[in-house]
């Protein structure tokens, strides 16, 4: 799966994840990207999304936006 | 004794180590050791996702509500002012909200400018001109003072009594996971146990305790939240906590 073709817009300038966090394959989509990915950081646990595990939704550079979210270091696995 | 609310947003920025919510935390643990008064937990209140909205990463609030003895009043926004001035990140825009519940002028309008913030953008002037009519402490600290806008929005929400989850995770006693209700009640600050739909649990049903046991705020009660268990439940439990990702909406 390519997930970052399959998953990741990019408006003006900004990268975002399109999936679904309830869809299981859009979430894996987020655990592969943060298991491939050297900056990730768990966020403060008020506001982890999910449970035990390594998904860009629980990510520190995570930023929410009205639909999915952005990442401040702009997804970086290949 | 009077009723207090505190309340700071954008204390931190994407590199800090910790969030807005351990800083409040830390005045509520400081207000206490120094016996100025009793914190009654600390919420996360959601506010608007807007690209007008200069937002680190989820633009929440934090809050605590506290028992205050009156003459500690002056001590505990001195205190939580420094604080904030010398421990929120460099480049945050920190703000502090600080009202006493009984003393303000108009609690409708209060809480009608913390559920505005949640749908709309709204502007730091606004924040401030309410502030001041209504009587309520709100004072910025460092870069554009922007999080007054969320301590002012935080403080009103928590006063409504209907929003918000408690920060970090209650750890209870269980027997393979699984407790009663009454126990659930007499280990931890929560007022009541109820299914999300409503329905409240009698003291003596089963529920299995998740990863995550964190109470919401509910006509201002603590209510730890379940769901029907899954099909299967080997101990016999009708109900199981909400995931954290269930407690997001709240």
């Amino acid at each position: 799966m390519n997930v970052i073709a399959e998953y990741i817009i990019e408006i003006d300038g900004i990268k975002y994840f399109t999936g679904n966090s309830s869809a299981g394959k859009d979430l894996n989509a987020t655990v592969m990207l943060a298991e491939a990915c050297r900056f990730y950081r768990e966020d403060v646990e008020e506001e982890l999304y999910l449970e035990d595990v390594v998904t860009c939704y629980n990510c520190r550079f995570r930023r929410w936006a009205h639909s999915g979210f952005s990442c401040y270091k702009g997804f970086p696995v290949s | 004794m009077i009723r207090v609310l505190v309340c700071a947003d954008d204390t931190d920025t994407i590199d800090s180590d910790w969030g807005t919510g351990e800083l409040v935390s830390l005045i509520s643990d400081t207000m206490e050791e120094r016996g100025w008064g009793k914190s009654f937990g600390v919420t996360r209140h959601q506010l608007l996702i807007h690209p007008d909205i200069p937002y680190t990463s989820h633009n929440s609030s934090m809050c605590f509500a506290a028992d205050l003895n009156e003459e500690d009043l002056d001590a505990l926004t001195s205190y939580a002012a420094e604080f904030l001035a010398r421990e929120s990140a460099p480049g945050s825009d920190p703000g502090l909200c600080i009202a006493v519940a009984e003393r303000v002028k108009n609690t409708e309008l209060l809480i009608a400018f913390g559920r505005k913030a949640k749908d709309t953008v709204v502007t730091k002037r606004e924040a401030c001109s309410l502030a001041q009519l209504l009587g309520v402490h709100l004072s910025e600290h460092g870069g554009t003072g922007q999080g007054v806008i969320g301590a002012l929005a935080g403080v009103g929400l928590r006063l409504s009594g209907n929003d918000g989850r408690m920060k970090g995770k209650l750890k209870l006693k269980s027997i393979d996971g699984i407790a009663t209700v009454e126990s659930i009640l007499a280990q931890a600050n929560i007022d009541l146990v109820k299914s999300s739909e409503g329905f409240l649990l009698a003291n003596n049903e089963l529920v299995r305790l998740g990863n995550t046991v964190k109470p919401v705020l509910q006509d201002g009660k603590y209510v730890l939240l379940v769901a029907p268990v899954d099909a299967g439940d080997s101990g016999g439990s009708t109900w199981q906590t909400l995931t954290k990702q269930q407690l997001k909406g709240y």
